[in-house]
């Protein structure tokens, strides 16, 4: 087990959150870490992976913000940096929004490898952070095939 | 009980006000809940209602609801398919200052296909389908979808963590 992989799947509240926790079957055998911006999931992690049959994951909170909320979104940084230099992931996986696109940038300069799978929300262009964090996630997932292209993002299916 | 949900996040007065319009006309408040954010400013009179629910109860009460009505968000799409609870959704818009952009529009096309979902743009299509899923309440038939991702995307990612 100390050799497994150390996963961090991180994601906002809310819907991305959602979107986040439909992609667990894929962290089998990993050593899991799932963040995000509210500690009240915390039940819902651990009664998912019971039902998969996986250890209890680890479990972090970092702050809400977005791109308008400077206060926030400084401590946004210093808490994802925080996660990000004590855990060491080799690999992060996000369904955004900005904690993802955070951890993306911030994980890329500790080595982790990073998968951004853009959300289910954004149908007819991809989001802003989206672009922003694909371009330098190492694999870069959107759920519409329409949206998929060369250079940009793989459609490899959804989460519903 | 009707369950009104907006998400986290925004507030979105016109879908609460909307609600608590037709609620007063059917004298049907007591049979609603709403979970309205805390930054509403339009406080609905007809219902009870909260800022914010924990995860768990938010869930309970989409599993447990007559029907749901909410912005066409996709943590509250995913929950109602899931239990296939049938809602009606209205998109938020961002020229009335309800959303950054126009994606739940997107959101809305992209999902009317589903038989639980109904989806509107104007607060004034909210009152007849309330009527209509009020008189009709009726689950549809067979399973919700599954709860996971489809099998392509796990297996994707899971290939890239283990490579």
């Amino acid at each position: 087990m100390d050799d497994a992989p150390k996963v961090l799947a991180i994601a906002s509240g809310g819907g991305h959150f959602v979107q986040l926790l439909r992609l667990m079957p894929a962290f089998e055998g990993t050593r899991l870490t799932v963040a995000t911006t509210h500690a009240a999931n915390r039940p819902e992690v651990d009664a998912l992976a019971a039902t998969l049959g996986f250890p209890r994951p680890d479990f972090k909170t970092v702050t809400e913000a977005n791109r308008w909320q400077k206060l926030k979104l400084i401590k946004a940084v210093f808490d994802v940096a925080r996660l990000i230099t004590a855990l060491r992931p080799d690999v992060i996986v996000t369904t955004g929004a900005a904690p993802g696109y955070l951890a993306i940038r911030l994980g890329r300069l500790f080595g982790a490898r990073t998968i951004w799978l853009d959300s289910i929300a954004n149908a007819e262009e991809l989001s802003l952070s989206g672009k922003k964090a694909g371009d330098i996630a190492d694999l870069w997932l959107t759920q519409w095939e329409h949206l998929s292209t060369d250079t940009g993002p793989k459609y490899r299916g959804s989460v519903v | 009980m009707i369950f009104l949900t907006l998400g986290s996040h925004q507030p979105f007065d016109r879908l609460v006000e909307a609600l608590d319009h037709w609620a007063t006309d059917r004298d049907v408040g007591n049979r609603i809940f709403g979970q309205i954010t805390p930054h509403a400013t339009y406080k609905p009179k007809a219902f009870e209602h909260r800022d914010l629910l924990d995860p768990s109860e938010y869930r309970e009460r989409c599993k447990d609801a007559t029907f749901i009505v909410s912005h066409a968000g996709m943590g509250t799409i995913i929950t109602a398919l899931t239990y296939r609870t049938p809602a009606v959704m209205m998109a938020r818009r961002a020229h009335l200052g309800e959303m950054r952009n126009d994606h739940q529009v997107a959101t809305a096309e992209r999902f009317a296909s589903r038989q639980e979902l109904r989806f509107i743009m104007e607060a004034p299509e909210l009152g007849p389908i309330c009527d209509d899923l009020l008189a009709n309440a009726d689950r549809p038939d067979g399973d919700g979808i599954a709860p996971f991702a489809e099998d392509q995307l796990i297996g994707t990612v899971r290939d890239f963590i283990f490579r």
